[in-house]
């Protein structure tokens, strides 16, 4: 319980710090949501009307005074580029997508990365081994959003798998929006999946050389039997904090690929909101993004107290 | 044990791997049903990179906006495509002799796309609208003082001064129903060939055909604007045939372009200009201004970064505005790079001075005309330099002016009223958004001129206008740059507005 406890804290901490860096980083880059909004139309007198309206006529700490009290009760305010709809509405249509884009990159690089790491490190050595090896350093080093271009050309243009750029709306065709979502999600995945084998491998690789191995192998176990009874056992350990990390990557790395794919989640509202200089919407898309990775640390830092019972409080 | 632990894994990955089978194969027809919606005969998605602001047309900043709502609303009068205005939901009008009454007919039988019929008070009730929408100074409307109706079918709208440049500022005033009013952003009721079916922010806009219209009928019964931020992407889009119609494609782009689309060729209404800050002592200098004009290579510039299909100017007005644009300035100058040293040596610059160069990261058309007007103004002893920066920077720094570290900057000059002065105020000394600190009182003179003539004599003085603009080197006059827009094969008649418009009832499939 005192464990929570301390965990929850943190978690306000975290937010909001985030939130002051975002509203300072925002103050100090040129250019803000009236002069966005008016682009060549601007005059001194226009602006000055416009920065009124929205408030941006206020010091820094008042501005973020009043957005902290508002947030706490559960209001992002209005977007000060679509002037009709709310922080809320906006996050409510794209926060979906992004959940989904993520989970099924999680599934994709658990379901693959596992198998991968276990056989490249039965296989270590050996010619298949090797070509693993190699494979997954190339596939680390692709970035998601060139991946992700490559893939609309062969599997979007070219094999005609789904329809460029048209992801479908979440409440009318919801099996037609996981589909469009398992491409972008192959994007984001196949670095991960590089990764985490890697990683997995290298993890059974060292716990074979550990002295439980010898006696587990001098008991008589077959190499399957030792592999899976005892030393993935201990491997996956380290595995488990390292997919908490890879976590907080996926969701970053769908702020780009959701740019590629044209998919209306929650990234592309952060970047076009960057562009827009529509600070409301990016400080809640961005404390939105930071609570979830937190959360899912404090989920995985838990899960890790479940398998290895030596993990103390 | 170990059987039954096998077992159930074995049982959860056969799950696993029926789900996604299931997952591929019932989705796969929404898929490729999207796909075939997309090439419907009767339908049109077009690939905006601009965002829309709000769905209110008398409150509305952006260019990509107006040109999207243009679909939906109307005013009394509204843009044609030759630059001038049509009669819209008036059928004819009348200005009084001093020029501040405007007296409106309207048209019988127009109706809003929800079926009721304009009447004179959601005539007046929406200009005063518009009006209080737009009292700034500077605006056209800032000298509006009333609305009356005169009549079942005639509404009159007076001024505080008479200003021959009313009727383009009066197109913008879209006719909205009263009984809607300021709700109009969430149910946006107007007099277009098109009406309002949904909107997601930030990711479309779905039309269909308004069958209340009182004009011609679209041949293109649903329209969708998407609205997209990567134009890489955007690109693809029109390349797989997902998107219809997609403006501002750039030269190497519509040379890549796939049997699946094709590119239109206009020009957009801008003038490319490099301005010059007048505050900074070699700049205020008119034989330093007219070198480097000497010393810039338009045509090459030209060549390199729309093949050729820019227009040529030599003053403010873009060649767009053919009434008042002046092909006799654009010839001012011919590329001469002796010319140039002479007029430097001449003011006193023989061996040059600094210069560093605003250019917003917008495009490769900004990127590529810096570039090349870099190396030439070196040509000349210039030491210049330029800075790419962020279009937010660049922006705040034509708002605030320019100043000591920046004394140029590549801009696209644009404007969404079609009258002249729109296009050549800033170069009076006295306006707000002067940045670049010009000043010539011949210009002022004849620019006051201009504004208040009518006719003939208004065309000859803006020729005269930009004459002297051009010989006094007001700015680096370039071009206006060739507007590319990529269109499914087979779609047929788009048009080319002087304003940034985009007007899907003209669009049919072949």
């Amino acid at each position: 319980m005192k464990y929570i406890i301390k965990k929850i804290i943190t978690l306000i901490i975290a937010l909001l710090l985030i939130s002051i860096i975002t509203f300072v980083a925002f103050s100090v880059i040129p250019g803000d949501a009236a002069l966005a909004k008016l682009g060549t139309s601007a005059t001194p007198e226009r602006l000055a009307e416009l920065r009124h309206e929205m408030g941006l006529d206020e010091p820094v700490l008042v501005r973020y005074g009043q957005w902290l009290v508002n947030a706490l009760h559960g209001d992002f305010g209005y977007s000060l580029q679509y002037t009709d709809s709310t922080v809320n509405k906006l996050i409510g249509m794209k926060l979906p997508y992004t959940l989904i884009l993520s989970l099924l990159s999680f599934v994709m690089i658990i379901a693959a990365s596992f198998p991968l790491g276990i056989f490249s490190a039965k296989k270590q050595g050996s010619a298949a081994g090797t070509v693993i090896k190699v494979t997954s350093q190339v596939g680390m080093s692709v970035p998601a959003f060139f991946l992700g271009m490559i893939l609309t050309l062969v599997l979007g243009i070219g094999l005609k798998l789904f329809a460029v750029g048209l992801c479908p709306d979440i409440k009318t065709d919801f099996a037609g929006t996981v589909y469009y979502l398992i491409f972008p999600a192959i994007a984001i995945a196949i670095p991960k999946i590089a990764m985490t084998s890697r990683f997995l491998r290298n993890s059974i690789l060292s716990e074979m050389n550990k002295n439980y191995v010898r006696t587990a192998y001098s008991k008589g176990n077959s190499d399957n039997e030792v592999l899976y009874k005892h030393v993935l056992k201990n491997a996956l350990i380290p595995v488990i904090t390292f997919l908490g990390i890879i976590i907080a990557d996926i969701i970053a790395g769908s702020i780009i690929v959701e740019m590629v794919f044209n998919v209306p989640g929650l990234g592309r509202m952060i970047v076009t909101g960057i562009t827009n200089r529509d600070y409301n919407v990016v400080q809640a898309g961005v404390v939105i993004v930071a609570a979830i990775v937190i959360i899912v640390n404090f989920l995985v830092d838990i899960l890790y107290k479940v398998v290895d019972k030596r993990v103390q409080a | 044990m170990k059987k039954f632990k096998a077992i159930i894994a074995m049982a959860l990955c056969l799950i696993f791997a029926t789900a996604l089978v299931a997952c591929d194969g019932g989705t796969q027809n929404g898929g490729s049903g999207n796909n075939s919606s997309g090439n419907q005969s009767d339908s049109v998605v077009f690939g905006s990179t601009l965002g829309l602001e709000s769905l209110d047309p008398h409150t509305v900043q952006q260019a990509g906006t107006r040109a999207i709502l243009f679909n939906v609303f109307e005013g009394l009068l509204k843009q044609s495509s030759d630059g001038g205005v049509v009669e819209a939901v008036a059928k004819s009008y009348e200005i009084s002799e001093d020029g501040t009454t405007y007296t409106f007919v309207l048209r019988d039988g127009v109706k809003f796309s929800d079926g009721s019929e304009v009447t004179a008070e959601d005539v007046k009730y929406s200009i005063e609208r518009y009006a209080a929408n737009h009292s700034g100074e500077g605006d056209a409307f800032s000298i509006f003082k009333e609305a009356k109706i005169t009549g079942d079918n005639t509404v009159e709208i007076v001024f505080n001064a008479s200003d021959n440049e009313l009727l383009s500022a009066i197109s913008l005033a879209s006719i909205i129903p009263q009984s809607v009013g300021d709700s109009i952003s969430t149910n946006p009721v107007g007099t277009g060939p098109y009406k309002y079916v949904s909107y997601a922010e930030g990711e479309s806009l779905k039309l269909e055909v308004n069958e209340n219209y009182w004009g011609d009928a679209p041949k293109i019964a649903n329209v969708e604007f998407k609205f997209l931020d990567d134009p890489a992407t955007a690109y693809q889009m029109l390349q797989a045939g997902t998107i219809n119609v997609l403006p501002y494609l750039s030269a190497d782009q519509v040379a890549t372009l796939s049997d699946a689309a094709y590119a239109e060729t206009g020009y957009m209404t801008y003038s490319f200009q490099m301005f010059l800050d007048s505050n900074y002592a070699p700049l205020s200098n008119a034989k330093v201004r007219q070198a480097i004009c000497y010393a810039i290579d338009k045509d090459s510039i030209n060549q390199i970064t729309s093949n050729g299909k820019a227009g040529n100017i030599g003053a403010n007005i873009p060649v767009t505005m053919e009434e008042y644009f002046s092909a006799d300035a654009a010839n001012t100058y011919t590329y001469d790079v002796e010319k140039a040293k002479a007029l430097m040596a001449e003011a006193g610059y023989a061996d040059g001075f600094s210069l560093k160069i605003a250019v917003p990261n917008v495009n490769t058309l900004y990127t590529n005309s810096a570039e090349i007007i870099v190396e030439e103004l070196k040509a000349i002893g210039i030491d210049v330099s330029m800075e790419l920066m962020e279009t937010e920077k660049w922006y705040a720094l034509y708002c605030d002016g320019l100043n000591d570290e920046y004394q140029a900057i590549i801009l696209a000059w644009d404007n969404a009223n079609l009258a002249p002065n729109a296009w050549t105020s800033i170069f009076t000394s006295t306006a707000a958004n002067n940045f670049m600190h010009y000043s010539n009182a011949q210009y002022d003179e004849t620019f006051a001129k201009a504004k208040a003539a009518s006719g003939e004599e208004k065309v000859k003085l803006y020729n005269e206008l930009q004459k002297i603009v051009a010989e006094d080197a007001g700015s680096a006059f370039l071009f206006t740059p060739a507007d590319y827009v990529g269109l499914s094969t087979g779609l047929k008649g788009y048009t080319y507005y002087p304003a940034t418009i985009w007007d899907m009832s003209t669009l049919y499939y072949e």
